[in-house]
């Protein structure tokens, strides 16, 4: 028997929640209409360690967090923190990994057995048995035929239902099978790994795309023919993954079913701010993003709450307590005015010097919220570091407050080496770039020498 | 001799890799805060979206720890709110059902999932611990009855046209030596509103028996539909329908309502819930 009540009434069959952990303590949230968030039941005290990143598993409509010192659960159905206990066998109680598959609920990251992987019974994630012989029997790595793995485990990635890869720091290996079941353990790279227990995720066609030492790779779906990882990174921005320290960073990956886009994060844990890279599958390019410090993240994930377009959003969980989601609306984040910028060449017109004559910008419209505001800097120098890493021998500042088409700026910059730079520091302000087009004319020999 | 040098977005992104002069087409040596689509999907170099918060509720001045969504089914939770409440009754023991509901009569029983009220009991039963609510009954009960009442309040919107509420109840009649009404009840702002309708009678809309023997179940359907201003509460049993009725005069509630039951047995025989 069931009643409901309320002024909105909608009825849908599911309910979409965020489960998060702050401070220790669980919380409940709901999407529009309600929009709030709330403690979980029965939490006189923290549950759960404060500081760790805190790893989370479903079965059954359960969720099953572990920080490495304790297990704890929350029945969705009741909304309470319930204390998890074994009904069989006995479970690894410091463990700091948690996924599910096959229906089981799968533990590793053990303190005390760092290569060991352990599985509840299927359909019974308190059920750890492993005396049991049937099929659906609970099995741990050092018991069954599959065997230990051959480093600490650092991720376990439920790949699809016949395949579990479990990252190392500098391995992969993949579970073919159910271990209780004749399930064997191979090995996919002994040179790559996983570097964070989140530094992975599946898009939608089944591609995972994960970050190693030195790059980011992908892993096509089971059913193509097999390809090993493939890098990603290795022809455009490699040293952004070869400076990553995940002994002091937390590093994840939320895939962007809307915008395509795989989002790489990557938060100090000293709360500093982090440097992040937004990966665009459909074009190949990587793309530098940088927060507030408070804004993290040091948790992020996708939430698909219902079918409205304002309910879908990728959220990130900050070092403040608050959680944050990107919004086409805002021009900002949350009050702190963006630093937003691109770096245009360098150009080099002649193969001696130039000058920089006219400078004709197309920007992009303005429509929607927010105010127009464009810098466009033009430097020039004797050769190409001095015009992008180094400094510019002349340049000049052209402040764009309407949108579109500008006018023709005319200058006099004379250089073997020209850049076009276009920015917004301007808090609730937006820019956006169609094209440029810089006349130069010829000037000379380059004079200029070291 | 002027040197046009056209400039297009640099779609591909940032490229460190190669020489200083060998910066390829469509990529750049540097970017920040910026994305290859605007916020509104054109393939253009753009500022990206800004951050808000997803919630106002700060969950403490520390970092997140995880985050995780979870699909759930609705009915078995009681999810608080300011717009909707869900409020659940599985009948797993009397014990918890008498944590939520006065009144619960010591003779009643509990087991799989039902709560069976035998011959003799009159006092409503109602959910404890809200605010007072007295319900609207008929003046006079002199059959047994068995009655859910849910109420909801009216919003801002108000409730969608449509589909508004639907209560759907499994019992089971004994005792079938006297007509019995099953009374579906609804309050909407202070303006009570039901259909009565007849559990045993073989008159009802021309219809057979609907419960024709004793443990016979039933399920009571009831809809709150909106057209314009006028709310018709329909109600089906066994798929039958068994009525309806329109109002047009609603009051709104100030206070949050209570969902109650009615369950008079004093009449004889017994009425089980699920």
């Amino acid at each position: 028997m069931q009643f409901t009540q309320g002024g909105t009434f909608t009825q849908p069959v599911y309910q979409t929640l965020l489960i998060g952990v702050c401070g220790g303590f669980v919380y409940i949230g709901q999407a529009a209409p309600q929009n709030s968030i709330a403690l979980a039941g029965n939490q006189s005290t923290a549950p759960l360690n404060a500081l760790p990143i805190v790893s989370m598993a479903v079965v059954n409509q359960t969720v099953y967090f572990v920080d490495g010192i304790t297990i704890t659960s929350l029945p969705t159905s009741t909304g309470n923190i319930t204390a998890y206990a074994a009904t069989a066998g006995s479970y690894p109680t410091a463990v700091a990994l948690a996924a599910t598959w096959r229906g089981r609920l799968v533990l590793a990251g053990d303190s005390n057995n760092p290569q060991n992987f352990y599985m509840s019974r299927a359909g019974t994630p308190t059920d750890w048995d492993y005396s049991q012989t049937d099929p659906a029997a609970a099995v741990a790595g050092n018991l069954s035929k599959s065997g230990l793995i051959g480093e600490p485990i650092t991720a376990l990635i439920p790949y699809t239902d016949d395949y579990m890869l479990i990252g190392c720091a500098h391995s992969l290996w993949m579970l073919q099978g159910d271990p209780a079941d004749g399930g064997s353990i191979v090995q996919v790279s002994n040179n790559l790994g996983v570097v964070g227990k989140d530094a992975w995720c599946v898009d939608p066609m089944g591609t995972l795309y994960f970050v190693a030492t030195g790059g980011l790779y992908s892993v096509r779906p089971i059913f193509e023919a097999y390809r090993p990882p493939e890098l990603l990174t290795g022809q455009n921005y490699n040293q952004f993954f070869q400076n990553l320290n995940w002994s002091t960073q937390i590093i994840n990956l939320v895939w962007d079913a809307e915008l395509h886009y795989l989002n790489i994060y990557v938060a100090p844990v000293d709360g500093t701010a982090g440097t992040h890279l937004i990966f665009d599958t459909r074009n190949g390019g990587l793309w530098p993003q940088q927060f507030t410090a408070v804004a993290g993240p040091t948790a992020a994930t996708a939430y698909l709450s219902d079918a409205s377009p304002n309910s879908r959003a990728t959220l990130l969980g900050g070092t403040d307590g608050y959680i944050r989601r990107f919004d086409t609306t805002a021009t900002d984040d949350d009050g702190t005015a963006l630093n937003a910028y691109i770096v245009l060449g360098p150009f080099k017109p002649f193969p001696e010097t130039g000058i920089l004559a006219a400078t004709t910008i197309d920007l992009g419209e303005l429509t929607g919220s927010g105010t127009w505001n464009a810098t466009v800097t033009l430097a020039s120098g004797p050769d190409a570091y001095s015009v992008t890493e180094g400094t510019p021998h002349s340049s000049t500042a052209i402040n764009c407050t309407l949108d579109r088409r500008q006018k023709t700026f005319r200058q006099r910059l004379r250089g073997g080496w020209f850049t076009c730079t276009i920015a917004n520091t301007t808090d609730n302000a937006y820019f956006c770039f169609e094209s440029a087009l810089l006349e130069f004319e010829p000037a000379g020999r380059n004079r200029e020498r070291r | 001799m002027k040197q046009p040098v056209p400039v297009q977005s640099p779609i591909k992104g940032v490229n460190r890799v190669v020489n200083r002069e060998g910066q390829p087409p469509d990529t750049c040596w540097d970017a920040l805060n910026v994305l290859p689509f605007d916020r509104f999907g054109r393939r253009r170099v753009a500022q990206r979206s800004g951050l808000t918060k997803q919630y106002a509720t700060n969950l403490g001045a520390t970092r997140v720890q995880g985050l995780l969504p979870v699909n759930k089914i609705i009915y078995p939770a009681t999810l608080n709110s300011t717009g909707l409440t869900f409020y659940n009754e599985a009948f797993t023991s009397l014990a918890t059902f008498g944590q939520s509901w006065s009144n619960v009569p010591s003779t009643a029983t509990v087991s799989s999932n039902k709560l069976t009220v035998p011959a003799g009991f009159a006092p409503p039963v109602s959910a404890a611990g809200m605010t007072g609510y007295t319900p609207n009954l008929p003046s006079t009960a002199t059959v047994w009855k068995f009655t859910v009442s849910v109420a909801f309040t009216r919003g801002s919107p108000d409730p969608s046209i449509g589909t508004l509420f639907t209560l759907g109840i499994n019992y089971a009649g004994t005792g079938n030596t006297l007509n019995c009404d099953a009374y579906a009840h609804v309050n909407y702002g202070t303006v009570d509103g039901g259909v009565t309708f007849n559990w045993f009678t073989t008159t009802k809309n021309g219809s057979n028996t609907i419960l024709a023997s004793d443990g016979a179940v039933g399920t009571i359907v009831m809809t709150v539909t909106k057209s314009g201003s006028v709310f018709t509460v329909t109600a089906t049993m066994g798929g039958v329908n068994m009525g309806a009725a329109s109002y047009t005069t609603v009051t709104p509630r100030t206070t949050p309502p209570v969902p109650f039951m009615n369950i008079n047995t004093s009449n004889g025989g017994s009425v089980a819930v699920s």
